[in-house]
């Protein structure tokens, strides 16, 4: 080591991840959407020129767990040898490292003395970005190809200069690209923040002393995980979940995962998995690393900031084929359903290895919604102008496991994601629905000596007729509710209806496409209690 | 004329009296006494004004900063509140807008609110996106209201109803019913308190009020007749959040605006020592023993926010725009399992305190740090009035951080002055970065106890060229509460595109903005000549869901012009996010109006610093910067006249605080008093 301290190093350790939460703050002020602003729907992190994650805003861990993926594959279209200072690279391609298609990942090269030394990342989830349904996500989709808009590595801004085809092509194809245009343009104002504050830092330390530097957080996180795995009591656990199909089967799928520990190598095996549907449930492979390197994060090294070290001493074997590894062209699009059931499933197996740092299954249940349509409310059109286009969506979250040490709390997302609730007073004010009610449900967390937390019920009402709702949701059934621990009870089920006009409530299934609503017709959607954690009379 | 401020925190209080005839100013330090208890700062104000050759009633102004809103708030010790909400929205403050507070951890807690569930009532009623009434407030659903009110007995009732800011009739109906029911009971309306869009940060503001209204209430009827009881005859202002003061009247029925008013004396100080330097852009840091708070200062202005957090909770309500983390001297070290050093969040607090006090603390601390380095020493530290023990806090560094990461005692300690430093420098970029500011162009200000003592450090990693430390860093805020004037701020939503804008309708509005702020002034004795407005407006691009308050022109005296106040958005918008879309539409939101009505603030620098003590024989000492040790003067402040330089290595001392100079570093005495510190570049 080049005469980096421990001390230098912690310092820097600061320093970077002071970067990346500036870029993040960049990207969110300036943003566009609802989907980023109010529900903080993005990914803002630093990856040396491998690739490595030198440092995360932590915001989204499904989207930071997958810039390194895609960062190795942006790199077969466009060798390094042609990233120019000022270029930024956009890709959301799912089959190209990516995720699924809204989420449009960028990166910018970082210069120093004309080499390149770090590299700047965004991930927005934009609001729609095209395909066969507003929001561009669909259970029922067969192919990627009905997702959406799919853009292969690209340089979005050539030496500073926007590709105006690429962004004319963009809005073609979006359906609010007002909006859509406006996001992208935040994610570029968070790199170039990114690419001014990590210059500075190079310029501050020389290249060498900058290398070395991250060269030493990796190694010190690298050895906190392997710490960490070598003092687990148990080495080996499999465990194995169910979750609804719905969209082209009844049956369930099945995640299986097997972890072991050798030493301080940790190594989590899929093998077991349903293999791909014809559904919008596949979950591509950077997606499901990404999962496993949250699940491990939040067992054993919590309080850690992420990077590359972390996950140096995991090993994953995904079966190509399978749920977790779709063939091309399955369609991806819901896949955020199946990766919250990665981090579960791991999460399920690594509480027998770790029981002290673990709590019971968390809701997993994502109720979500797309309604797209035209506003004719009479207020909206009262001056003669003409009906505006509205795309309205909301997350609604529910109740995380109890643990040995505590109950869980209520009312959250959970794992990959951390989207916040729309305000019901911004959304009636976007578009012609009104929330008539946004409550915890009593009793949904499982019972335990410490119980889960609540899920969220909300209710919302159709203002103007003609409108068709998309959505889904899982954990409605007893056979994939949250599962408790050491006696304690599974987590309330989550449940979508329609309330019709005279109070009934029909059902929906665990995916619904396209259902048609009118006015006064009402949807409630409810989500997951967390499980509970021991017999709630034992001690 | 005698003027007096104090400001009370949660163990001391800072008194500070200034005659403006003479120009003499004389400064304590009380104890605080029992919390919330007023009558605790009667003899520090006795003392004082004694010492001064005067009595209380000779006393003119007297302005009083407190922490009494914020600590109920913090400990949880505030009103029993009851909470109405539109029927289906009474989990409206346990959900807020879930999110997790922490993003990788499956065991973690969320902060609780202020409005236990069980007392909250829901009311039938609804207003709808554009202000129609959907649903009408039937009577039977008020009456049914007040009697659950009486079953759960509340000591003040927040009332948030879904659209009240742009139909405050229900809300209007139901308060006076309440009133007139309950009369005992404080009520507080979300159309009055915080007439915004967005149901979660308008009632938890609404009820933030009405969880500190009683307890502002009861502290005020104890200072008053306390006061009274000493003979005072003069006049009572009280800080407020956004850095201007109150009346006690005006205290009482707005007590949202108490809420944060314990951070704003240390910067409403620094404005005013910029505005007698001439320095327009600082950072201020205040760093005391379990929190350091810091905030940026533009244009010689205190920024002002619209809203903040506190303990998870939003408040809607200016507020002077001051960031707090919970590290200060008191932060305890550690070593991670990885063999990363971590500085806090665990802190020694005041007891035990830090490993030097010797009153059983036994983990190392910011402070025993400083003790170890030789920036601390005991004969020095609060006058000598605290006895520090070197040894106990080298041996507790040794143990804990030096051994296990093998490193030298010096470099331990300095390894743990610079991992606290980069968290808050850290913070600090954050704050101007999100604020657009460079810090590279900015003065640092640090007071509180510790702030001059680390000063050094933060303002190199920053890339600042330039430090200037105030003549009594430890009594710092009290002085700025003599600098500040009454202030009244009201908004009310008004949306419209910039182009679609009827000049009249915003002049009306505006117009009745102004009208009522006038009668605020009117009731508080202000003279016409001494009142002064300013506008403002939040705006945003059509479709954007976050606004910029900006300055806009008086339109009841100037025309209303689309254009010219587009162009200032593009501008301002390009200068806050480094991007603006001149061809996209604008629009307005909300109209912000503030009163302020100037009062006679003494002049704390019309008298040139002299040396108050005779020059004693230079005494030094070793002072490490890292594991290599330089012999370094050792200065008593008070023996520094004005023009007076000295370089470092050196350490100032004063009762109130100590300042570190780095080899390199140069410091001058200015004629206020004010040490300026220079060469402090990376």
């Amino acid at each position: 080591m080049t005469g980096i301290d421990a001390i230098d190093r912690d310092v820097f350790q600061h320093e970077v991840v002071s970067v990346a939460e500036e870029m993040s703050k960049a990207l969110c002020r300036s943003a566009f959407s609802a989907i980023i602003w109010d529900m903080i729907d993005y990914a803002c992190g630093l990856l040396d020129p491998d690739g490595n994650t030198i440092s995360q805003a932590p915001t989204i861990p499904a989207q930071l767990g997958i810039m390194p993926t895609a960062y190795r594959h942006m790199l077969r279209d466009i060798p390094l040898s042609d990233w120019h200072d000022g270029d930024v690279i956009v890709c959301n391609d799912p089959y190209y490292g990516c995720t699924h298609t809204p989420d449009i990942v960028l990166f910018s090269p970082i210069f120093a003395g004309g080499r390149i030394v770090a590299i700047a990342s965004t991930v927005a989830h934009h609001i729609d970005v095209g395909g066969r349904v507003p929001g561009s996500e669909s259970a029922t989709a067969l192919e990627v190809f009905e997702e959406g808009l799919r853009l292969p590595p690209l340089k979005l801004i050539e030496r500073g200069q926007p590709n105006q085809a690429i962004y004319k092509i963009f809005a073609r194809n979006v359906r609010d690209p007002k909006a859509s245009i406006g996001d992208l343009n935040a994610q570029v104002a968070a790199c170039r923040t990114g690419e001014r504050r990590l210059a500075e830092l190079v310029a501050k330390y020389g290249a060498e002393g900058f290398a070395a530097r991250i060269k030493s957080l990796h190694d010190y996180s690298e050895r906190f995980v392997r710490h960490a795995l070598e003092s687990a009591a148990v080495k080996h656990a499999r465990a194995e979940i169910l979750i609804e199909d719905d969209a082209s089967s009844k049956a369930p799928m099945r995640l299986v995962a097997t972890a072991t520990i050798d030493g301080s190598d940790l190594t989590i095996d899929f093998s077991g998995t349903s293999l791909q549907r014809p559904n919008g449930l596949n979950c591509p492979v950077a997606s499901t690393v990404s999962m496993v390197h949250y699940a491990v994060k939040v067992m054993f090294t919590p309080e850690l900031p992420q990077n590359e070290g972390c996950n140096r001493p995991i090993k994953i074997m995904v079966p190509e084929g399978s749920l977790l590894n779709p063939r091309e062209p399955a369609a991806v699009s819901v896949r955020h359903l199946t990766q919250q059931a990665v981090a579960d499933v791991v999460l399920k197996a690594l509480t027998t290895l770790s029981p002290t740092t673990a709590s019971a299954g968390c809701q997993i249940s994502f109720p979500t919604f797309v309604i797209g349509g035209f506003d004719t409310r009479q207020a909206v059109t009262a001056d003669g102008a003409r009906p505006p286009y509205f795309v309205v969506t909301d997350i609604i979250g529910g109740g995380m496991g109890g643990s040995a040490r505590q109950d869980g709390i209520s009312g959250v997302d959970t794992h990959g994601g951390n989207c916040a609730l729309l305000s019901a007073e911004v959304m009636e004010t976007t578009g012609p629905i009104r929330v008539v009610s946004t409550r915890l449900v009593e009793g949904s967390g499982g019972t335990g000596k410490h119980s889960g937390g609540l899920g969220i019920e909300r209710e919302y009402e159709m203002l103007t007729s003609g409108m068709v709702v998309s959505g889904y949701t899982q954990q409605t059934q007893p056979e994939t509710a949250p599962w408790g621990v050491d006696g304690g009870g599974a987590g309330g089920l989550a449940s979508a209806c329609i309330v019709r006009r005279n109070g009934l409530a029909d059902d929906l299934t665990s995916k619904w496409v396209a259902v048609p609503l009118e006015a006064g017709e009402r949807l409630r959607l409810r989500a997951a209690g967390g499980a509970g954690w021991g017999r709630p009379d034992g001690d | 004329m005698i003027t007096l401020a104090a400001d009370v925190g949660g163990t001391f209080t800072d008194l500070v009296l200034v005659d403006t005839t003479s120009g003499r100013v004389l400064v304590d330090k009380v104890p605080s006494g029992a919390r919330g208890r007023a009558a605790a700062i009667a003899p520090g104000i006795e003392r004082l004004c004694r010492a001064a050759g005067h009595t209380v009633s000779d006393v003119g102004l007297f302005v009083h900063g407190f922490t009494v809103p914020t600590n109920a708030f913090l400990m949880r010790a505030g009103a029993k509140v009851a909470l109405v909400t539109t029927a289906g929205a009474g989990d409206v403050l346990e959900i807020g807008n879930q999110l997790r507070p922490k993003t990788y951890a499956l065991i973690q807690s969320k902060p609780k609110p202020v409005v236990e569930r069980c007392n909250v009532v829901e009311v039938a009623e609804r207003v709808d996106a554009f202000g129609a009434i959907v649903e009408p407030l039937s009577q039977r659903e008020i009456q049914r209201c007040i009697n659950q009110l009486r079953t759960i007995e509340p000591e003040a009732v927040a009332l948030s109803l879904h659209f009240s800011f742009l139909a405050p009739a229900h809300e209007e109906k139901l308060a006076s019913a309440l009133r007139e029911a309950l009369p005992d009971i404080p009520v507080y309306a979300s159309h009055v308190v915080n007439p915004q869009l967005e149901e979660w940060p308008r009632a938890s503001t609404t009820a933030m009020a009405a969880y500190v209204g009683p307890v502002v209430a009861r502290y005020l009827d104890e200072l008053e007749s306390t006061l009274k009881g000493l003979g005072f005859k003069g006049t009572l202002r009280l800080m407020r959040s956004d850095g201007g003061v109150a009346t006690p009247r005006a205290a009482r029925e707005n007590p949202g605006h108490m809420l944060t008013s314990g951070l704003a004396g240390g910067v409403i100080a620094a404005v005013d020592l910029c505005r007698r330097l001439g320095i327009s852009e600082a950072v201020t840091i205040d760093v005391g023993g379990t929190s350091a708070d810091f905030s940026a200062i533009t244009a010689g202005e205190a920024k002002t926010r619209m809203s903040r957090t506190l303990d998870g909770q939003p408040i809607r309500l200016p507020t002077i725009d001051v960031e707090t983390m919970s590290n200060g001297g008191g932060s305890i070290a550690w070593v991670d399992a990885g063999g990363g050093l971590r500085v806090g969040p665990m802190s020694a607090g005041a007891v035990p305190g830090p490993a030097c006090y010797g009153m059983g603390g036994e983990e190392p601390t910011v402070t025993d740090a400083a003790v170890v380095l030789g920036w601390l020493a005991a004969e020095d530290y609060l006058g000598g009035e605290v006895q520090l023990d070197a040894d106990k806090a080298a041996e507790a560094i040794e143990r804990t951080i030096a051994n296990p990461l093998g490193l030298g005692r010096h470099e331990a300690a300095f390894g743990i002055i610079r991992v606290a430093n980069a968290q808050l420098v850290q913070s600090i970029r954050t704050l101007c970065v999100e604020r657009g500011l460079d810090p590279r162009r900015m003065t640092l200000i640090p007071f509180g106890g510790a702030g001059p003592l680390y000063a050094g450090m933060i303002a190199r990693d920053l890339g600042m060229r330039r430090i200037v430390v105030p003549r009594h860093p430890g009594v710092f805020a009290a002085e700025g509460l003599l600098a500040a004037d009454i202030r009244h701020i009201l908004q009310t939503p008004f949306r419209a595109p910039l182009d679609r804008v009827q000049p009249q309708d915003i002049e009306a509005r505006l117009g009745d903005l102004k009208t009522r702020l006038a009668d605020e002034l009117e009731t508080d004795g202000v003279t016409p000549d001494r009142r002064a407005y300013r506008f403002m407006a939040d705006l945003r691009y059509i479709g954007q869901f976050h606004e910029i308050v900006m300055a806009i022109p008086d339109y009841l005296g100037e025309r209303y012009d689309a254009a010219e106040l587009s162009a200032a958005f593009h501008r301002q918008h390009e200068q806050s996010y480094g991007h603006a879309d001149p061809a996209a539409p604008v629009e307005i939101v909300n109209l912000r109006a503030e009163a302020v009505g100037r009062l006679d603030t003494p002049d704390l620098a019309s008298h040139a610093a002299e040396a108050t003590e005779p020059c004693r024989p230079p005494a030094s000492r070793m002072v490490y910067f890292g594991a290599r040790g330089e012999l370094a003067q050792v200065i008593a402040r008070a023996t520094l006249a004005s023009g007076s330089r000295v370089a470092g290595p050196a350490i100032l001392t004063q009762k109130d605080s100590t300042i570190v100079l780095a080899p390199g570093d140069v410091a001058e005495v200015r004629v206020g008093g004010e040490i300026v510190v220079s060469g402090a570049s990376p």
